[in-house]
């Protein structure tokens, strides 16, 4: 899951993003609303977590901007995160498009929650994704394969989750480096085959990510 | 305590109108005891002729004093109330500040909080964590710290100016200002900023020594803010007729004649500030509730540079 933080206080952006990264998701952070179209224009983001107080603007507008065939790309879920908690705050805020508001100061955990929930598939119960025997709680960072627990580290992690998001899709190489790595990865490299391979030797037999001849990666036993 | 603004408000009013037709009421009581002790005492019929005729003599201005009074009862009400509105004016004013303090207070301390909440948060869940990462750690709440004590001195000091309850006083201003620049030293220090000063000793003024120099305070720890390493900070305060004028300078980059009026809005921040965005409207608002006035002139040269003029009523 890529996640774009735009919070001015630097502060409260280094131990966001910190905290983000430590729960496995790649995280852009951008200071002003400048800094964040530029990075929107390139990339699609799973999440945006916008603070509506910056520098340069009024965050609340970058979201309503969403809704009017900008070029910017719209991040799948947006959250707000704002000192604003007013009733009538919540309510524009939610109206402009976004998908939840948080009113600081929150709970760390709290927004972790919320960003599982947004990006809870529609057929999911519960944010616990299940592919096969493969089991991943997103909330407590585990994994499970037949019941027996597997040790992954934070990237593979990552791609676990975020191949399970999609069950049966081809997810091509490229895509993942975009929702899985952050804006410091180098689209050249072999990172996503490496750490494919790792996740994969981990995960045991049989198999269940199957390589799609110049296509991508699909995870599960059946096509989808 | 809106609730008892406007009970309070009923009151003075309810006491006021009762006050003023008091006469009436004492008039309308003594009439009747009157009438009923002659009634008691008439003995015959030429007593009884007598008694009207003093009733009707009695009577009639009495009977015209209550129906002009009666008359103006709506108006004398009326008055009452605009008149405890304009009593209680004050008690409302107060009120208002005290609300919109609260609420800036809360506002500027949001973030601070959910740094300090967040930071122990991730620091414990942390997976991996290092001695670095708990040293950041700790930096970091140090620094909330500093930043949620500035915030409420800050919004205090913007409070009584509002309310304009400064407690006025003979001080020296060229003391504070050494005072300040001495205290503000170790800050420069740390940025590679030089504070150089000329404000002779002996600058009296009357005025509110806390605001003075938070107002004061403000321009110069923004000037040493902006400054790059190896600039210096110019203060400076002289005497000018009736005003003590003094002059903070800085090399820093420099301030649009865009924003030039901006910056001194509640709330406006600059792309580098990391303040509260108050910090110059409390200057103005300080300036002026002295009788002076902040000018700010900027660029000051090619290579940018800031000169905040603040005038205080000596």
């Amino acid at each position: 899951m890529r996640v774009l933080l735009i919070e001015d206080d630097p502060d409260l952006a280094d131990v966001l993003e910190l905290g983000l990264q430590n729960a496995a998701y790649a995280t852009d952070v951008a200071r002003t609303r400048a800094e964040a179209e530029e990075l929107l224009m390139t990339t699609a983001y799973d999440v945006a977590c916008i603070d509506l107080g910056l520098p340069d603007g009024d965050g609340l507008d970058l979201v309503r901007e969403f809704g009017h065939g900008t070029f910017l790309e719209r991040p799948n879920r947006i959250v707000i995160i704002t000192a604003r908690d007013a009733v009538a705050q919540r309510v524009a805020g939610l109206d402009a498009g976004a998908d939840d508001y948080l009113v600081k100061p929150f709970a760390f955990e709290e927004l972790l929650a919320r960003v599982r929930a947004v990006n809870r598939r529609n057929d999911q119960v519960t944010n616990v994704l299940t592919v096969d025997d493969i089991r991943v709680d997103p909330a407590a960072l585990s994994v499970t394969r037949a019941g027996s627990d597997v040790s992954l580290t934070t990237r593979e992690f990552a791609l676990l989750r975020y191949l399970m998001t999609y069950p049966g899709r081809v997810l091509s190489a490229e895509e993942l480096l975009e929702h899985v790595w952050d804006r410091n990865a180098d689209p050249m490299s072999t990172s996503v085959r490496v750490i494919m391979s790792r996740l994969r030797r981990k995960l045991g037999e049989p198999q269940i990510i199957h390589t799609v001849a110049g296509a991508g990666y699909r995870i599960g036993s059946h096509d989808g | 305590m809106r609730d008892l603004v406007v009970s309070l408000r009923f009151r003075l009013a309810a006491t006021s109108f009762a006050t003023a037709y008091a006469p009436i009421f004492v008039l309308l009581v003594s009439g009747a005891v009157f009438s009923y002790s002659v009634d008691s005492d008439v003995i015959d019929s030429s007593d009884q002729t007598t008694l009207e005729a003093v009733r009707v003599e009695a009577g009639l201005p009495l009977i015209a004093v209550l129906i002009v009074m009666g008359g103006f009862a709506p108006f004398a009400a009326w008055f009452a109330w605009w008149w405890s509105g304009r009593v209680i004016r004050p008690l409302n004013e107060a009120i208002t500040i005290q609300e919109r303090l609260l609420e800036e207070t809360s506002h500027e301390l949001r973030t601070p909080l959910a740094v300090l909440s967040t930071n122990s948060e991730v620091l414990l869940a942390h997976p991996d964590p290092t001695l670095e990462v708990y040293r950041q750690g700790l930096e970091r709440t140090g620094a909330m710290t500093q930043r949620m004590t500035d915030t409420i001195d800050t919004l205090l000091v913007d409070a009584r100016g509002r309310a304009r309850s400064l407690n006025k006083i003979p001080v020296d201003l060229g003391t504070v200002i050494n005072r300040l620049v001495d205290s503000l030293t170790p800050l420069a220090d740390g940025g590679g900023v030089t504070i150089l000063v000329d404000a002779a000793g002996n600058l009296p003024a009357r005025v509110d020594e806390l605001s003075v120099e938070r107002a004061i305070s403000n321009v110069v720890t923004n000037a040493i803010e902006h400054s790059p390493a190896g600039g210096s900070v110019t203060v400076s305060a002289q005497r000018a007729d009736s005003y003590i004028a003094v002059t903070v300078t800085d090399e820093g980059p420099g301030i649009s004649p865009d924003n030039h009026n901006k910056v001194f809005e509640r709330y406006w921040q600059s792309d580098s500030s990391t303040g509260s965005g108050i910090g110059l409207a409390i200057v103005r608002q300080v300036t002026e509730a002295h009788g002076g006035t902040v000018v700010l002139r900027s660029p000051l040269s090619e290579l940018g540079g800031a000169s905040f003029l603040l005038t205080f009523k000596a």
